[in-house]
């Protein structure tokens, strides 16, 4: 015994020491931002012999995420770097420690104005500035010499070099997102928090400047359902004369060769008041699980302080916060770093309440609804804040687990006792010990199956009877969550967020899909039988490739193809002289393009059942339909399909479970649009958990229901089968 | 059990029955041919079947015969030649339009249909009444005896009821014509006898035309009345069983039909113009003089074919013992009332039928026997073509 405590604690101490060495930063950075962040590790090293940093580099969509799940348990980062727009909910999760009151002293003034005060909440300082960023305009110099200062001289000069027919627009950028809108609504007097600091959308000046947007998308001016790709394309290959974007986009516009410049947002003309985008603050945040506070925090001031923004201005070519590395002459003579420095002053930081986080759909619809023209701005704002209003309400009070408690125990006792009778009738011990051998084989899958399939559903399922109160922390609350779902308490039932309306939207989508993958496949699948096609094995490898191809690349391509002014497919609507489609902007051209492009993903899944069960019926059994006197279509009917139906069957119903799930498609083709009108179950669950306040407990209702509707889907279409077959 | 006969229906179909011409069920095909790219199948059949007729088409596998079924069923398309059923050209008529059915050899029954649905199905799908359809199948499940697995599905029946429902599914429409395409070959030997009995029957009630391919020359032999001997996908002969035994075109023909087969040796023309002579190494056999081409001279070659039952054992101090075959028994195949004897000698090897009482005891493997055979049972072939022959013929071609 005491021989193995010594062991153990001789692996405890070779093992302590390699982590007490080390601080660990966290950061999603890549490509010259990363390679700054490296440069001042490297330097970092040199002056501190004997402590060392460890950069991870974490995947940005990931780092989050994986900050709520690691920090509690004493995992995460002992620093890590992201915007500060989370800030409010990391407070509430208790995932940062507050810095101490001299080095908020000191970041005041070590960093430029208006950059350290996004990272106080509560009256306390939480992180150090590292880099601030916002848009600003970038123009093309040769077309756009002269930086427009008024929304006025923006039009003209983009009307200037506006051609719709030949792909050229004055001005690009994300109009849809509204990100990308917040300039205008601050330059029209507007915003998205009132006088007390609540979020909030509607407003006359938030109309108007919502209407402004229309207005450049109307004219043409500007392109519509431009996402990022598209508007560096267009910026890059010289077809837009001004882009508004961020830091993000200098190495691209950099490498397209093409002379740039980079001035603020013009000054809105009606108003007076400067166009003003959100600011966001990169900054280094220290983890409240970090067990060494004060080396971090010295490493966190020499990455913020002068020396660290030095090198990350220079090399990383980032718009750093601190003041002393402007005296460098080479940072201050970046004509970038200039302009965003100018943009700075003219910013308002992203508010980092939580909350912030469910405003972002509602008053993405209201934009789109008002550059489809749909609805007038006003209308669209008030049932944005509506929705708003929603998704932000408080959890529901927490119910006594009690009753359930005992439910569940109770349900629980009579499954065991049910369980261990039936076990005991079959002999199933003896069964067991007698096959033990088998049976150990089976372990490993088992145990698979229990941790990836079993344990998740029941915690999914538990989750289910919870609200998520913030912070990782949940309340129980029964049957809440469902009752709110199935009475459509908060919606009318015509409403996108309605479930009705999404159960409504996604059997149709289901039924069509399926439908049209089994006409198609059964299809394809009898021509290619035929002896007169050649090249069969060819045609057979093509068709299989839609199904070969990951369905998010096929998906993100019919996107693209789908784009309104730059789409294949409105392109080839051109050629027979039809207008232009605008797919995502009405329900029925939006769930046909997800409708073709699930089609496109499916058939060749049905087409290859179809064949190898078309190679299980004996030709001559058609050739004697044929002879009895059946045309084609009964031969197909009558003959064919019922001889190929048992294998079809089982076909159907993994077709329709993977088409009723089927997110991919749904999230990245329409993304819900037009308002969240083509949303199918599944992505509803998705923006509840993910979009709207991270209600994971609605959430997980909603997937519990799902797996209700497909459970009970697959015991009808068994029992129907049986039936058939037991009538024969 | 007398089998209860198949009164006529009046079958009223409720749409316009399809085109089908004359009621003449006649079959016709005027050099038909038939090939899949280079490979030949059918080489140029000239066949017309009478009104009522049962032709049997018989041959080796390979031969070609289901082909020609076929493409009188319209489930192949003939390359060449001209293809009639009753007065119409039916190049380019679909199976449906035909007026024909066909009983496949694996039956081809509807698997998902139980007995009454496959027995009703072709006048289904031709929209005769329901009533109609009812009785009718009523009918012929009586005729077939199929009445109690009316309401079972396929696999729910033996090979013989299987094979009767597929005849049912064939007669239930009184088409012009009857398909068969080796109808039997799936079913024991036992069964095959019995339903050959039964096809036959059926034929003399129905009195339709019926076209029926095998490989098995005693359905052929026993069903036909005629058969149409198809090698390598040309026509050999064409006539009646007995024509074709007795008289066969040619050594395949001479081969093919008989059992056990017809024995063919080399040989050459002897003797002189009265008392001809054909001689196989030492084997001196006398032909009839007038059963020659006149232009056949001495020493030409031909082929000499005896029927194993036309050999009888020469008695050993018989006249003229350097007549007929000397050799030496190699197997001897007792079958009861018969005997075969399998005897090797210098001109080769010879199968004998003889009755078991004419047999000398003892009598075994290695006895040196002498083989005569009457002279009007000698066929004579071609040395080179194979081709019969026979007063009238062409000596040589």
């Amino acid at each position: 015994m005491p021989r193995l405590a010594a062991v153990v604690l001789g692996v405890l101490c070779l093992a302590a020491p390699a982590g007490a060495s080390e601080l660990v930063v966290w950061h999603a950075y890549h490509g010259a931002e990363a390679e700054g962040l490296g440069e001042w590790a490297a330097q970092w090293r040199q002056g501190h012999p004997g402590a060392s940093v460890r950069l991870v580099e974490v995947p940005s969509e990931a780092l989050t995420g994986k900050l709520a799940s690691a920090i509690p348990r004493g995992h995460g980062p002992d620093v890590f770097i992201w915007a500060h727009e989370q800030l409010g909910a990391w407070v509430e999760a208790g995932l940062v420690a507050p810095l101490p009151a001299e080095v908020e002293r000191e970041a005041i003034e070590v960093h430029l104005p208006g950059t350290v005060d996004p990272l106080v909440r509560d009256g306390r300082l939480y992180g150090l500035p590292l880099a601030f960023k916002s848009v600003a305009l970038f123009r093309n110099t040769r077309l756009v010499p002269e930086a427009p200062a008024t929304t006025d001289e923006l039009i003209a000069d983009a009307a200037r070099w506006t051609d719709p027919d030949a792909g050229r627009f004055g001005l690009a950028y994300e109009i849809g997102a509204f990100y990308y809108e917040a300039p205008w609504l601050y330059g029209f007097g507007g915003g998205i928090t009132d006088r007390e600091g609540r979020l909030g959308l509607s407003g006359v000046a938030n109309a108007r400047a919502l209407a402004f947007a229309a207005d450049l998308q109307r004219r043409g001016l500007v392109p519509a359902d431009a996402n990022g790709a598209l508007v560096t394309a267009l910026f890059t290959s010289g077809r837009a004369a001004m882009v508004i974007q961020g830091p993000w986009f200098l190495a691209d516009a950099a490498g397209s060769g093409i002379p740039f410049a980079i001035s603020p947002l013009p000054v809105v003309s009606a108003t007076g008041l400067p166009a003003r985008p959100f600011l966001t603050i990169d900054a280094a945040f220290l983890s409240s699980h970090c067990g060494r506070p004060d080396e971090a925090l010295a490493l966190m001031r020499d990455l913020a302080g002068p020396a660290g923004a030095r090198i990350r201005a220079l090399r990383g070519r980032q718009p750093v916060t601190a003041r002393a590395a402007y005296d460098d002459p080479r940072v201050a003579g970046d004509p970038a770093l200039a302009a965003f420095r100018e943009q700075l002053g003219l910013a308002v930081p992203m508010p980092s309440d939580p909350a912030m986080r469910a405003l972002w759909e509602p008053a993405a619809f209201a934009l789109r609804s008002t550059l489809r023209g749909d609805l007038d701005p006003a209308t669209a704002l008030a049932q944005a804040e509506r929705k708003f209003r929603i998704f932000t309400r408080p959890p529901p009070p927490p119910a006594d687990p009690l009753p359930f408690v005992f439910g569940v125990g109770g349900l629980a006792l009579v499954g065991a006792f049910l369980a261990v009778r039936r076990a005991r009738r079959v002999r199933l011990g003896a069964a067991i010990w007698a096959h033990r051998t088998d049976y150990l084989y089976l372990v490993p899958a088992a145990l698979g199956v229990l941790a990836l399939l079993v344990v998740p559903f029941v915690v999914g399922a538990a989750v289910s009877f919870a609200a998520h109160t913030g912070g990782g922390e949940f309340s129980f609350v029964g049957f809440r969550n469902f009752v709110s779902i199935l009475s459509s308490r908060d919606f009318g039932i015509t409403e996108p967020e309605s479930f009705y309306y999404t159960l409504g939207v996604t059997v149709l989508w289901t039924v069509l899909n399926v439908g049209l993958h089994l006409a198609l496949g059964i299809a394809l699948a009898l021509v290619l039988r035929e002896p007169w096609v050649r090249l069969r094995g060819l045609w057979r490898v093509l068709l299989i490739v839609p199904w070969a191809v990951p369905n998010y690349i096929t998906a993100l391509i019919w996107k693209g193809m789908f784009h309104r002014q730059l789409g294949a497919i409105n392109a080839v609507l051109g050629w027979f002289g039809i207008e232009p489609v605008g797919w995502f902007d009405r329900f029925s051209t939006a769930f046909a393009a997800n409708l073709a492009t699930n089609v496109w993903l499916g058939f060749p899944f049905m087409m290859v059942v179809t064949l190898g069960a078309l190679q299980t019926i004996p030709r001559d059994v058609e050739e004697a339909a044929a002879i009895d006197g059946a045309g084609a279509w009964t031969r197909f009917w009558r003959i064919t399909l019922p001889m190929i139906k048992p294998s079809l069957v089982p076909a159907v119903v993994l077709g329709s479970v993977w088409t009723f799930n089927m997110f991919n498609v749904i999230y990245l083709v329409s993304g819900g649009d037009p308002e969240g009108r083509t949303e199918i179950l599944i992505s509803q669950a998705y923006r509840w958990a993910f979009s709207r306040q991270e209600q994971y407990g609605y959430a997980a209702a909603y997937a519990v229901l799902i797996f209700g509707i497909l459970l009970g889907f697959d015991r009808l279409t068994r029992r129907f089968t049986r039936t058939e077959a037991g009538a024969r | 059990m007398p089998p209860p006969t198949l009164p006529p229906l009046p079958l009223r179909p409720a749409a316009p029955a399809p085109n089908i011409g004359s009621d003449m069920a006649t079959v016709e095909l005027r050099g038909v041919c038939k090939s899949y790219g280079a490979v030949h199948v059918v080489r140029g059949v000239d066949l017309a079947i009478a009104d009522g007729e049962f032709l049997v088409l018989v041959g080796p596998s390979g031969c070609g015969k289901s082909t020609v079924l076929r493409m009188i069923a319209g489930l192949e398309e003939v390359t060449e030649g001209e293809l009639r059923i009753g007065d119409r050209d039916v190049r380019g008529v679909v199976p449906r339009d035909r007026d024909i059915a066909m009983v496949f050899q694996s039956y081809a029954l509807y698997p998902h249909m139980t007995v009454r649905e496959n027995l009703a199905f072709g006048l289904r799908v031709r929209k005769f009444p329901k009533e109609d359809i009812a009785t009718r199948v009523q009918e012929v499940a009586a005729v077939l005896e199929l009445d109690l697995l009316l309401d079972r599905l396929p696999k729910e029946l033996s090979g013989g009821q299987r094979q009767r429902v597929a005849m049912g599914r064939a007669m239930v429409r009184r088409p012009k014509a009857f398909l068969f395409d080796e109808p039997l070959s799936n079913l024991d030997a036992a069964l095959r006898s019995q339903m050959r009995v039964e096809i036959k029957r059926l034929h003399r009630e129905l009195g339709a035309t019926m076209v029926y391919v095998t490989h098995d020359q005693v359905e052929a032999m026993t069903l036909a009345d005629r058969i149409a001997l198809l090698h390598q996908g040309t026509l050999q002969q064409v006539g009646r069983p007995d024509e074709l035994y007795d008289r066969p075109a040619n050594t395949f023909v001479a081969g093919f039909i008989g059992s056990p087969a017809m024995n063919l040796l080399d040989g050459t023309l002897g003797g002189d113009r009265d008392t001809p002579v054909v001689c196989a190494a030492d084997a001196v056999i006398p032909v009839l003089a007038d059963g020659l081409p006149a232009d056949l001279a001495a020493g030409a070659r031909v082929r000499l074919g005896v029927r194993p039952h036309d050999l009888a054992l020469a008695d050993a101090g018989a006249a003229s013992p350097a007549v007929g075959f000397r050799g030496t028994v190699e197997v001897v195949e007792p079958l009861g009332w018969e005997v075969h004897l399998h005897v090797r000698g210098e001109f080769g090897t010879l199968t004998a039928r003889l009755e078991r009482s004419v047999l000398p005891a003892p009598f075994g493997a290695g006895q040196p026997v002498r083989l005569v055979v009457d002279p009007s049972k000698v066929h004579l072939f071609d040395g080179e073509s194979g081709r019969r022959l026979e007063a009238g013929s062409p000596g040589r071609v």
